[in-house]
């Protein structure tokens, strides 16, 4: 045994392209420890091999490469009930959350999949009390939402039905993919609180993977910086941000709009003509 | 003295659906002048882009606009045949959405798709100062001339951006309408797309109504700002009045929440509005009161002198 939740061990993954291979990860190498819930982001441009990692690591995507190994066994080389235990314990939140929900059925039907997977009696009173406080905590109005259809809902409330499902599943690790990006300013703030909540109050690890270093640094406990294919830097947000290392980085931080017009971009970058 | 370039009139835009008309937009009034950025901010269904659409004539069968003036460059357009709005688009007036890459047409090279805008609009193509202008403005938008040769796909997401900023420039527009054009794009291609639309500006002494939720990204390009919220204004002053003295408490709260990279580990400490606040946001008069030069709030968020 490792000691670790998770590990990812120079995980690499090759697409053929037109005959040609391309490496979307070239080796990315992590972990996250047991026992001790954290909130890690791995960030970076489009392209950087961040989804990709994502679904290796959701057991989705074999790695070319490389492992992952969740409480010490390769998830890949896992079967049965190793294997459904794993699906339960590690869990996602999408970018998008109307691609999530199957459009053809009520809310409710989410969560008959989780009720199912708990191993609860469906029509049971309490069951249907434990959905109700899992949409209350993440501050919907469960009558105002069960009933409904994915599309008679906003991004934002869609993203928090996800979220109320893990509340209920309580999985050790949730990988999010940037679950903000696609919802308004004001309730952003809402969603990464829930995420926090889930860190601190349910013992739940998070893989929060951003492009937005800002709303990183809002909430992480660690920073990886991804590029082209592997990782470049990785420490504290406060540290990665305040003191970029790598070329790299320095670019993607000088590059985020800093929200004060007192404070604006001197210089142009990227002057240099782009060829195709 | 500054000219204004777009001047909206109290306009009210209704949209007619099976469940009977929806005012999108309500008392609506604004202005922008030449050689400014103008930040157009909202959440979804503020009713931001039915604001663009109309701007640009070409709001669906379904939206009307029952009320006010949209002048454009001190002419009214609403009332004017197809053929005079096409002239005017393209021309005058041009519009860079979120996917503006997405227009391009993949079978045809970058290079045959900007003769397309030049020989649509009456003009031949084959004249030697046309290439000349469409290399300076290729060289304006940072992309080498060997783009013209290519195909959409071989150019990345923010290259082909670039590609449709310099085409919407080709025929040296006086209004710019840039709908969410850099969101799609990463924080790196995000800074260099906004500031080649900058420097065109600045080129083309043209005015630019930045639509966009991102509030850090309107103090970096904005001179003044305006908050939507349900179709109307609450707000509208200098960006830096409105980043520094907030008096909407919508637009306090927004500002708020913006998460900066120059603050502190841990998210902000703001309440979300409850829903009697919203209400009461929304049954404002939707006429704004300057409170100082350029600075307009909706009524209710006057501060007591």
């Amino acid at each position: 045994m490792s000691g670790m939740l998770l590990e990812v061990r120079a995980a690499g993954k090759t697409f053929s392209r037109h005959g040609e291979q391309v490496a979307a990860v070239k080796s990315m190498s992590f972990s996250l420890p047991l026992k001790q819930p954290r909130l890690v982001t791995l960030a970076g441009e489009s392209g950087c091999g961040k989804s990709t990692l994502a679904m290796m690591v959701l057991g989705f995507l074999p790695p070319s490469s490389g492992q992952i190994l969740f409480h010490g066994e390769d998830i890949y080389l896992t079967r049965g009930a190793r294997l459904r235990h794993f699906r339960r314990e590690v869990q996602a939140i999408f970018q998008n959350p109307f691609e999530v929900f199957n459009p053809f059925y009520r809310i409710d039907h989410a969560f008959d999949l989780v009720v199912r997977q708990l191993g609860l009696p469906r029509t049971d009173p309490e069951t249907s009390r434990m959905v109700r406080d899992a949409l209350s905590r993440v501050q919907l109005d469960p009558d105002s939402v069960l009933g409904r259809y994915p599309h008679q809902l906003s991004g934002g409330q869609l993203q928090r039905i996800s979220i109320a499902r893990v509340v209920l599943l309580r999985p050790e690790i949730l990988v999010a993919d940037e679950p903000v990006s696609m919802i308004d300013a004001s309730l952003r703030l809402v969603v990464l609180r829930q995420l926090v909540d889930l860190k601190e109050r349910l013992g739940i690890s998070i893989l929060y993977i951003t492009h937005d270093l800002s709303t990183a640094l809002q909430i992480s406990d660690e920073v990886f910086i991804a590029h082209q294919g592997s990782i470049v830097e990785r420490g504290s947000a406060r540290a990665v941000i305040e003191h970029p290392q790598h070329e790299y980085t320095r670019l993607l931080v000088a590059s985020i709009p800093v929200p004060d017009p007192r404070e604006r971009w001197m210089d142009a970058i990227g002057a240099a003509e782009q060829t195709p | 003295m500054r000219r204004q370039v777009l001047d909206v009139q109290d306009i009210e835009i209704v949209y007619r659906t099976r469940g009977g008309p929806v005012r999108a937009v309500s008392s609506l009034s604004f202005s922008v002048f030449d050689n400014e950025v103008f930040g157009l901010v909202g959440e979804s269904g503020s009713g931001k882009s039915t604001l663009a659409m109309a701007i640009l004539g070409n709001l669906p069968d379904t939206g009307v606009l029952t009320r006010g003036r949209i002048l454009f460059d001190g002419r009214e357009l609403g009332a004017a045949s197809p053929a005079t709005w096409r002239a005017v688009r393209w021309k005058h007036l041009a519009y860079v959405p979120q996917g503006a890459m997405n227009v391009l047409n993949p079978l045809r090279r970058i290079r045959d798709q900007f003769d397309d805008i030049i020989s649509d609009h009456g003009v031949r193509s084959n004249q030697p100062d046309w290439k000349a202008t469409i290399l300076a403005l290729l060289k304006a938008v940072h992309l080498a001339e060997s783009v013209l040769a290519c195909f959409p796909h071989e150019l990345s997401g923010g290259m082909k951006q670039r590609v449709c900023i310099a085409m919407a420039m080709l025929l040296g527009p006086k209004l710019i309408i840039a709908d969410e054009s850099t969101s799609a794009l990463d924080v790196i291609s995000q800074r260099v797309v906004l500031q080649t639309l900058l420097e065109v500006r600045a080129r083309l002494n043209a005015a630019i109504v930045l639509i966009g939720h991102d509030l850090a990204l309107q103090a970096q390009v904005a001179d003044r700002v305006g908050i939507m919220l349900a179709g109307r204004f609450v707000e509208i002053g200098p960006v830096t009045r409105i980043f520094d003295r907030p008096l909407h408490p919508y637009t306090q709260r927004l500002i708020a929440s913006v998460p900066s990279i120059r603050h502190q580990h841990g998210l902000p400490d703001v309440v979300a509005a409850d829903e009697a606040e919203r209400k009461a946001w929304l049954s404002e008069d939707a006429r704004l009161l300057e409170v100082e030069p350029g600075h307009f709030v909706a009524s209710p968020s006057v501060p007591r002198q």
